[in-house]
């Protein structure tokens, strides 16, 4: 399999989505360490993506998921209170 | 999603659609989380992404017997959420649109001086990642290229990058196909390569 470079986009886009098996990686990273402008591109990519993934996790916070628990508790009991009460 | 949570989502809707409230109440507390990380990324806002909860759950719960066991109730509460986060989302934007102000030109100058000072922060990260930059900064700076992205890739980003979400499920939760999916992606992640070209460093391996 040989790489040119008009291909790395979409070859990179296929690697970011797991989509490449290990022999296909093995060719994209040969031409990849071979070539600085493919590199660069490489580097970019998961330099941008690696900033996103270092975003932590967002969780409700305790207090605000118990309100939210109460609150769902009331909420559906009303509407099947309702519901009965137009039968 | 393994076959054991799908058997017990599956057992829980069935008790839920028969009316128990309780089987319902643990369908939703599994979801939860997801469901507000969901409507963080997209709104930015921890009150709007709780707004969301809620409006999922209720409408969840009030659209039961419309779901199909064909898909799974995770795709299913998902889609919803999503939903309800862009409506938002677009009513966000189109007020931010209204209440725009055009800077003077003395104003623009502050801009880009506060700009070149994120920028030179920004190209620290890689000798430590967020040593540098106060956690905050970093996330301003990533929504605010998120923003500039169109809705619909900005979407699948989100669901991929952010929330970990299989390419698969996300053409389930938006109804398309994978490979208009991974299209998303591709222009989704070319945008942002773009837009934070100048953040990035060059020839670091």
């Amino acid at each position: 399999m040989i790489i040119k470079c008009e291909d790395i986009l979409d070859l990179l886009s296929e690697f970011f989505d797991d989509e490449l098996d290990l022999e296909e990686q093995e060719f994209l990273f040969d031409h990849i360490y071979q070539c600085k402008k493919c590199l660069n591109i490489y580097n970019s990519f998961h330099q941008m993506l690696d900033l996103f993934h270092s975003l932590e996790p967002v969780k409700l916070e305790q207090e605000k998921k118990k309100e939210f628990h109460r609150w769902l508790h009331i909420e559906v009991r009303q509407i099947v209170i309702k519901k009965y009460k137009k039968l | 999603m393994n076959k054991q949570n799908i058997h017990d989502d599956n057992t829980l809707v069935t008790l839920a659609k028969n009316g128990n409230t309780s089987a319902f109440e643990k369908l939703i507390k599994k979801y939860e989380d997801s469901i507000f990380s969901l409507a963080y990324r997209i709104l930015q806002d921890k009150e709007e992404a709780y707004d969301v909860l809620q409006e999922t759950a209720l409408s969840a719960f009030k659209n039961l017997k419309r779901f199909k066991d064909k898909s799974s109730f995770s795709t299913w509460i998902y889609r919803i959420a999503l939903n309800f986060a862009l409506m938002r989302k677009r009513k966000q934007k189109s007020l931010a649109k209204k209440m725009a102000v055009i800077p003077t030109d003395d104003e623009t100058k502050i801009y880009d001086s506060v700009e070149s000072e994120e920028v030179k922060n920004i190209q620290n990260v890689y000798d430590n990642p967020l040593k540098n930059l106060e956690q905050q900064e970093l996330i301003n700076i990533l929504n605010d290229s998120l923003n500039k992205l169109p809705e619909k890739y900005r979407t699948v980003f989100i669901l991929k990058e952010l929330e970990g979400r299989p390419v698969e499920e996300i053409a389930r939760i938006l109804n398309l196909s994978t490979s208009a999916i991974k299209t998303r992606l591709h222009r989704s992640r070319m945008y942002l390569k773009e837009l934070m070209e100048k953040y990035v460093t060059q020839g670091y391996v």
